[in-house]
C-alpha cells in the first residue's frame, strides 16, 4: 500500500515540475510566439492582400515555429478589417495585412466613420509595392505616352480610362497624371478589382486602363504599358519608361505591409519584422515578387512609420485635388 | 505524349482519384452547411496545397468547387435552407418535392443533375475554352448591366399571388444591396454611423435570415397540426425513376447547361444567377403541371445549371487569368502562388497540367455521383428527425453559419432581424424569393450601370453604349421577352387558380 502512495506522489511531483517548466518557458520574454498568430486580411480571398500573406505564410511559420491563421474580414474597402485590427488585443497574436493608400484614404474620406484611426495601428513592416501603370491594348494606335497625351490634348475628355473604383490608386494616379500633363481624360470606375478592369481593356470597352503594373505584365501578350509610376523602371519590364522620364510627376503606388494594434510590445514588433524581412530577402521570394512586376520593400518598424507619415501627407493633398 | 491524352491518363490514376474523392467529400459538406461556401472551403484548403504540386492543388480545389454546388442542394431540399446562394431555386422546388414525401427523389435529382452539370461544364472547358474566352471578353460593363436586368425579369416566376408584392420585394432587395460602401464610388450609404454596416449586407447572412428562420418558425408553428413533411419511406425505385425523368429530357439538359456555361464565363456573375435563370426557363417552357409545385423536372434545371457554372467559370480563369466567380479567384491565387501564370503558358509548356485539371472536372462529376449516392442514403434520414430536435439544430446552424461568414456577431443579429422580417412579410404575402433576387442582382447591376454611364459620357452617346452593342441588344430583347412571357404565364396561373376556386 505504502509503495503505491509513494508512486502516486512521485508522479504528481514529476507532473507538477513538468508543468512549472512549461510555464517558465511560456513566461520567458524571448519565447514569443508560443501560439498561433491570427492574420487578418481586409480584402477578399484571392486578392493581392491574400496573395501577399500566402506568399510568406509557409516560411514565416517555419521561422516563428507557430501557425499563421489567415482570416478574412472584408468590406468597406478595407475599413471592416482595419477597424477590427485596431480594436484587437495588442499582444502580437492578432496582426493584419495593411494596404496603402487605401488605409489613408478611408480615414481621409470618412473620418470617424471609417472605424479606425491611423494611430491605432502600428506598422510592423512594409514588404511589397506595386507601381501604377497606364496601359493600352496591343492593337491600340497609341504606341507611346507621347501619342496618348497628344490625342488627349486634341480631344479633351474623349478617352475613357478604366480603373479600380473611385479614390483608389487608379483614380489618384490618373489625377496626378492629368494634372502634370495638363490633359483631361474620362476616368471610368470599375467595380470588383483589377480583373474586370483588365477584361474591360482587353475587350475594348475602355481605351486605356490604369492599375497596378503587375497586371499589365501578367497580360503582356495583350496589352502595352505606356508608362509606370515611381522613380525606377521595373525589373520585369525594363523597356517601359516611367512617367517621370517624360517630366510628369506620378508617384502613386499600391503597397502591402503588416501591422498590429497600437500598444503591441516592442519585442513583438522587432521579432515579427525581422522574421518578415528575412523571408522577403529569400532569393526565391525576391525573384517571384520581381517577376510579377512588383517591387520588394524592406521597411522595418522605423522606416515603416516614416513611410506611412509620408504617404498621409501626399494623399491628403491628392484627395483635396479630386474633391 | 499528347498533353490531352496524358492528362486523361493522369486523372485515372488512383492518386488523383483519391484527391478528387477528398475534394468531393469536403466540398459536399461545405456546400451543405448554410453559411459556408465553396470560397470558404477553398481558402481553408489553400495552405494545404502549398505542400502539393500545382496539378494536385488544382485537381483537389476543382473537385471541391464542383461538389459544393451539389452539397448546397441538400439542406435546400430537406429544410428549405439554401446551403449557398446558388441553391435558392432548389430551396423552392426541391423542398416542395420533399414535402410530398419524395425527399429521396429530390436529393437524387440534385445529385444526378449536379453530376451531369459537372460533365457538360467540363466538356465546354475541354472543347470550347478558346472561343468561349473570346466571347467572355465581349461582356463589358454595359452587357453585364443588361444580364443583370435580364435576371430581374425572372422575378415574376418567384413571386406569389400578388405581382405588385413581388415587385415591392425585389425593390426592397435592391435597396438592401446598397447598404455600405458603394462599390464604384466609395460613398457610405445607409450605414447610420455603424462600422459594421460599412461592409454592407452579406448575401449569405441575408439568405439564412430570409429562408432558414421563417422555415424554422413555420416548422414549430405547424408542429401540432401535422407532421413537418409527408411521411418518408425508403423508395427502392427512386434512382431509376430520377434517371428516367432526367435522361429523357435532352433538350432541357442542353438548355440548362447552356445557361450555366454562358453565365459561368460572364465575369462577375455566377451560380446563383445561372440556377435562377434556368429555373425560370423550365417554369416557363414546361407543360408539366407539377413543375413549380415540386417536381423532378423543375429541380433538374437549376441544379444542372449551377454545376455547369463551376467548370465554365474556370475558362476565363485559365485562359485569361480572370476569375469567372469568387471560388475561381481563390483557385487562381493558388495557381499564382505555385508560380503558374495563366494564359499562354498554361496551354503551352504546362499543358499537361491544364488538361489533367480539365479532365478532372469531368471525372470528378462521376466521383461526385458515386460519393453522393452513399451520402444521400444517410442524409435523407434527416427529415425523420422530430421537429423538437430539428428546429433548434437548424437554428443553431443558422447562427453558426451567419457568424462564420465574417466572424461577426453583428451579422448574427442582422440574420435574426431579417428572419423575423421575412416571417412577418411572408404572412402578408411577400415571398422571400424576389427579395433575395434583388439582393443578389443589386451588386451586379448597380456598378455596371455606373461604369456604363461614365463610359457613355466619354463616348458622347448613350444610345451607342447602352443599346447598340450586339450582346446588349440580345439581352434587351431577352429581357423584354422574358418579362412579357412571365407576366402572361403569371396571369394564366392566376386565372386557373381562380377557376379552380370557383
Amino acid at each position: 500500500m505504502r509503495g503505491t502512495w509513494r508512486g502516486v506522489l512521485t508522479a504528481v511531483l514529476a507532473a507538477g515540475l513538468a508543468l512549472c517548466l512549461v510555464w517558465a518557458a511560456a513566461g520567458a520574454p524571448s519565447a514569443y510566439p508560443t501560439r498561433p498568430i491570427t492574420w487578418l486580411v481586409a480584402f477578399a480571398p484571392g486578392g493581392q492582400s491574400d496573395v501577399e500573406v500566402r506568399r510568406v505564410q509557409p516560411h514565416l511559420e517555419k521561422l516563428l515555429g507557430v501557425r499563421i491563421l489567415v482570416e478574412y474580414r472584408t468590406g468597406g474597402g478595407g475599413a471592416v478589417g482595419w477597424s477590427e485590427l485596431a480594436r484587437a488585443r495588442p499582444d502580437g497574436y492578432t496582426v493584419g495585412g495593411l494596404v496603402m493608400p487605401h488605409m489613408v484614404i478611408q480615414t481621409l474620406l470618412r473620418g470617424a466613420e471609417a472605424g479606425y484611426r491611423l494611430d491605432q495601428i502600428r506598422s510592423i513592416a512594409w514588404t511589397v509595392a506595386a507601381p501604377n501603370a497606364l496601359m493600352v491594348r496591343k492593337d491600340s494606335p497609341f504606341r507611346t505616352l507621347r501619342d496618348f497625351v497628344e490625342y488627349a490634348k486634341a480631344n479633351p475628355g474623349k478617352l475613357a480610362v478604366g480603373g479600380v473604383e473611385r479614390l483608389s490608386p487608379s483614380d489618384l494616379s490618373l489625377a496626378q497624371f492629368m494634372q502634370a500633363a495638363g490633359i483631361r481624360l474620362t476616368y471610368v470606375p470599375i467595380a470588383g478589382g483589377a480583373g474586370p478592369v483588365m477584361t474591360s481593356l482587353m475587350g475594348g470597352h475602355v481605351d486605356a486602363a490604369t492599375t497596378a503594373a503587375s497586371h499589365g505584365i501578367r497580360y503582356k501578350d495583350q496589352v502595352r504599358i505606356l508608362a509606370v509610376s515611381g522613380k525606377q523602371r521595373l525589373k520585369a519590364a525594363p523597356d517601359v519608361p516611367t512617367f517621370s522620364e517624360f517630366g510628369y510627376n506620378v508617384t502613386v503606388e499600391t503597397s502591402w505591409g503588416v501591422g498590429a494594434p497600437a500598444g503591441v510590445p516592442a519585442e513583438v514588433v522587432t521579432r515579427l519584422s525581422q522574421a518578415l524581412l528575412q523571408v522577403m530577402r529569400m532569393p526565391e521570394i525576391r525573384k517571384a515578387v520581381e517577376e510579377e512586376g512588383l517591387t520588394p520593400l524592406y521597411y522595418g518598424p522605423a522606416e515603416s512609420q516614416a513611410y506611412v507619415n509620408r504617404l498621409v501627407a501626399t494623399y491628403r493633398d491628392l484627395v483635396q485635388l479630386l474633391r | 505524349m499528347d498533353p490531352v491524352l496524358q492528362g486523361l491518363l493522369n486523372v485515372l490514376s488512383p492518386y488523383y482519384l483519391l484527391l478528387m474523392a477528398v475534394g468531393v467529400a469536403v466540398g459536399s459538406v461545405v456546400g451543405a452547411l448554410p453559411g459556408f461556401t465553396a470560397t470558404m472551403g477553398l481558402t481553408v484548403l489553400l495552405p494545404f496545397t502549398f505542400v502539393m504540386d500545382a496539378t494536385s492543388a488544382l485537381v483537389l480545389m476543382g473537385a471541391l468547387y464542383g461538389a459544393a454546388a451539389f452539397g448546397d442542394a441538400v439542406p435546400a431540399c430537406l429544410i428549405a435552407t439554401p446551403g449557398t446562394p446558388a441553391a435558392v431555386a432548389t430551396a423552392i422546388e426541391g423542398h416542395k418535392l420533399t414535402k410530398k414525401g419524395k425527399a429521396h427523389q429530390a436529393l437524387l435529382t440534385a445529385l444526378v443533375a449536379s453530376a451531369l452539370g459537372q460533365l457538360t461544364g467540363g466538356l465546354s472547358l475541354l472543347l470550347l475554352a478558346a472561343p468561349l474566352a473570346v466571347l467572355s471578353l465581349r461582356f463589358g460593363p454595359p452587357e453585364v448591366f443588361w444580364v443583370g436586368v435580364f435576371g430581374l425579369t425572372i422575378m415574376a416566376s418567384l413571386t406569389g399571388k400578388s405581382l405588385l408584392k413581388g415587385i415591392a420585394g425585389a425593390s426592397l432587395g435592391l435597396l438592401l444591396s446598397t447598404v455600405g460602401v458603394a462599390r464604384t464610388e466609395g460613398w457610405v450609404r445607409y450605414a447610420f454611423g455603424l462600422p459594421q454596416l460599412q461592409g454592407g449586407v452579406e448575401l449569405v447572412v441575408a439568405l439564412i435570415g430570409f429562408f432558414t428562420v421563417p422555415e424554422v418558425l413555420r416548422m414549430v408553428e405547424q408542429r401540432r397540426k401535422e407532421q413537418y413533411v409527408a411521411e418518408y419511406r425508403p423508395q427502392p425505385g427512386a434512382l431509376r425513376e430520377v434517371l428516367r425523368e432526367t435522361l429523357t429530357r435532352p433538350f432541357l439538359l442542353l438548355k440548362a447547361s447552356l445557361v450555366g456555361i454562358i453565365v459561368g464565363i460572364v465575369p462577375g456573375t455566377g451560380g446563383p444567377i445561372a440556377a435562377l435563370v434556368a429555373y425560370n426557363e423550365v417554369l416557363r417552357s414546361s407543360k408539366n403541371p407539377e413543375v413549380g409545385k415540386g417536381s423532378v423536372e423543375g429541380l433538374i434545371a437549376p441544379e444542372l445549371a449551377n454545376n455547369s457554372v463551376a467548370p465554365a467559370a474556370m475558362i476565363p480563369t485559365l485562359t485569361l487569368g480572370i476569375p469567372g466567380s469568387a471560388p475561381a479567384a481563390v483557385i487562381l491565387a493558388a495557381l499564382l502562388l505555385h508560380g503558374v501564370k495563366p494564359g499562354r503558358e498554361l496551354f503551352g509548356p504546362q499543358a499537361t497540367m491544364t488538361y489533367t485539371f480539365i479532365w478532372s472536372t469531368l471525372v470528378s462529376g462521376l466521383v461526385l455521383f458515386a460519393v453522393g449516392l452513399l451520402m444521400v442514403r444517410l442524409l435523407v434520414l434527416v427529415i425523420r428527425i422530430p421537429v423538437h430536435v430539428l428546429a433548434p439544430v437548424v437554428l443553431s446552424l443558422a447562427v453558426v453559419g451567419s457568424f462564420a461568414v465574417r466572424n461577426s456577431v453583428f451579422d448574427v443579429g442582422m440574420m435574426l432581424g431579417f428572419g423575423v422580417l421575412a416571417y412577418v412579410l411572408r404572412k402578408c404575402g411577400f415571398e422571400s424569393g424576389p427579395i433575395v433576387l434583388g439582393l443578389l442582382l443589386g451588386p451586379i447591376i448597380e456598378p455596371a450601370l455606373i461604369t456604363s454611364l461614365t463610359l457613355a459620357q466619354a463616348r458622347g452617346s448613350w444610345l451607342e453604349v447602352f443599346f447598340l452593342r450586339p450582346f446588349s441588344a440580345l439581352f434587351i430583347v431577352l429581357s423584354v421577352w422574358s418579362l412579357v412571357r412571365g407576366l402572361r404565364g403569371w396571369k394564366l396561373a392566376q386565372q386557373a387558380a381562380a377557376a379552380a376556386e370557383a
